[in-house]
């Protein structure tokens, strides 16, 4: 039998395509860490319950594209078909990126399933699974849900809003009576999101919805990206960009949205990058270049390839964090066994100490 | 992130600079659990210096908001800017805590709440 191997100690590095920078492959200090077989186990149960595939319908055409923003993500979201008529839309984002967040998110998403394909009332199914998940889970996560049920025969949507970004319901239409017509609305409604309190205060809303409406759901993710000057996507401009987009089918709508621009607002060209990872190698790759503020963006294989590669060199946990000392005059800083051995520095090797700002420098091994 | 912590009589008011993110709220949490811990359950949180909440901050106030009421506790906000006050409304967390324009007003809430004359109760 062979010897079981401790993954417990091995910290996994979190890749945050902090959209408009690489990605960190090292936690940040003062970051929970995972374990390999945590995070592996977190991952599988939210894949596993993101739809595979959606109902067929000759009324609506759906769309969808999930992109973890972090390593794991709390979104969830289904459509599912109630009855002859109706259908459910969900969307929902759990705090947390933990292993417990992963199983808030399967008995958040669980109940809310049952409770739709009860054909409960859109508020019942919201307050029912609160109350349920109030009594299961006594623990400080909570979940923005999102639920929109749409009557195909009366063309009517209602829908909930516990504490989630207002879906955006885009007109294209110009065949709609006056009292109708706005361009652009956002689905808000009075709530919170769930687990928060016992008994939830909710308002159900009702639309009108024609011929040519686009309904787009979105967790924050998708707005809340910024940029390296900390600027944020926003709703304005995905607000600007699904008009702009609206004439796609919705399946390359969704793709675009999320690929067209550089969350700066430049915009992405194809190109090749030399990608090198803490004396890694991985040559000349294809990646994706903001003509704007030069950012560079790389696809989940190569991410992965990264992964493998740095999981495979057992460079996890290299990031330490040292106190200065001093002598004589002179701060000294000593450099942990683990980086002199990686980055091959030895005693009485000459270093050349370069400030890239005031609480950052660079440290090269001048030979 | 940096919070700088001050007492006001019975009150802990905690002053938080710069952003509440992902990486910041366990530092953020840790030291609302050492305070709740040492048997402190009435805080003032003044967030004019604060310039971002995520969710993980929200998780943090949450957390502590249910610990608390178990001990008749409580958190009330002070001082938010406008995109911290907006993160808060969305999620509907303004129903649970509430938010007063200024520190002095919280810190007088709590105070008003205190010399109130206990209710006779009949039952």
């Amino acid at each position: 039998m062979k010897p079981k191997v401790n993954l417990k100690n091995k910290v996994m590095p979190e890749f945050i395509p902090k959209l408009g920078k690489l990605f960190r492959i090292f936690k940040k200090p003062g970051e929970s860490s995972f374990t390999i077989s945590e995070l592996e186990l977190a991952q599988e149960i939210q894949a596993n319950l993101l739809p595979k595939s959606f109902p067929l319908s000759q009324k609506i055409e759906i769309g969808a594209l999930y992109k973890a923003s972090k390593y794991i993500g709390g979104d969830f979201y289904d459509v599912i078909q109630i009855d002859d008529r109706k259908i459910a839309f969900v969307i929902g984002d759990v705090s947390g990126k933990s292993l417990h967040a992963a199983l808030f998110m399967a008995q958040c998403l669980t109940l809310l399933k049952v409770f739709i394909k009860m054909d409960l009332n859109i508020l019942k199914i919201i307050e029912k699974t609160n109350q349920m998940l109030f009594e299961l889970v006594k623990t400080d996560m909570f979940a923005t849900v999102f639920i929109g049920i749409y009557d195909t025969h009366y063309h009517q949507l209602s829908y909930v809003n516990a504490g989630h970004n207002p879906p955006l319901l885009l007109r294209t239409s110009v065949d709609i009576p006056a009292k109708d017509y706005h361009p652009m609305i956002m689905l808000t409604a009075e709530g919170i999101a769930l687990n928060c309190i016992a008994n939830m205060v909710l308002e159900e809303k009702r639309i009108q919805l024609y011929e040519g409406d686009i309904l787009l759901l979105y967790t924050d993710g998708l707005i809340d990206a910024t940029n390296e000057s900390d600027e944020e996507f926003g709703e304005a401009k995905l607000k600007g960009l699904i008009t702009e987009l609206r004439d796609l089918p919705s399946q390359t709508m969704t793709e675009k949205i999320l690929d067209y621009p550089c969350r700066c607002g430049g915009i992405l060209k194809e190109s090749f990058c030399q990608v090198d990872f803490f004396g890694i190698d991985f040559g000349q790759r294809k990646c994706e270049v903001c003509t704007s503020c030069h950012s560079e963006y790389l696809d989940d294989g190569m991410m992965k390839e990264i992964e493998t590669e740095v999981k495979k060199r057992k460079l996890f946990g290299l990031e330490k964090k040292v106190n200065v000392t001093k002598s004589g005059n002179s701060l000294v800083l000593r450099l942990p066994p683990e980086i002199t051995k990686f980055t091959d520095i030895h005693y009485k090797d000459t270093l050349r100490i370069f400030p890239l700002s005031k609480k950052k420098f660079e440290v090269e091994l001048v030979a | 992130m940096d919070i700088q912590t001050k007492k006001a009589g019975e009150v802990i008011v905690l002053e938080i600079t710069g952003r509440i993110d992902a990486f910041t709220s366990e530092k953020l949490e840790s030291e609302l659990h050492s305070i709740i811990n040492a048997g402190k359950f009435k805080f003032v949180i003044n967030f004019e210096k604060t310039n971002y909440i995520s969710s993980s901050g929200l998780r943090v106030f949450l957390g502590a908001h249910k610990k608390l009421s178990e001990n008749k506790g409580q958190i009330k906000f002070s001082n938010m800017p406008d995109p911290v006050l907006k993160v808060f409304a969305l999620a509907g967390f303004d129903k649970i805590f509430e938010i007063h324009s200024t520190e002095k007003e919280a810190l007088e809430e709590f105070n008003e709440t205190e010399s109130e004359p206990k209710k006779q109760s009949y039952a």
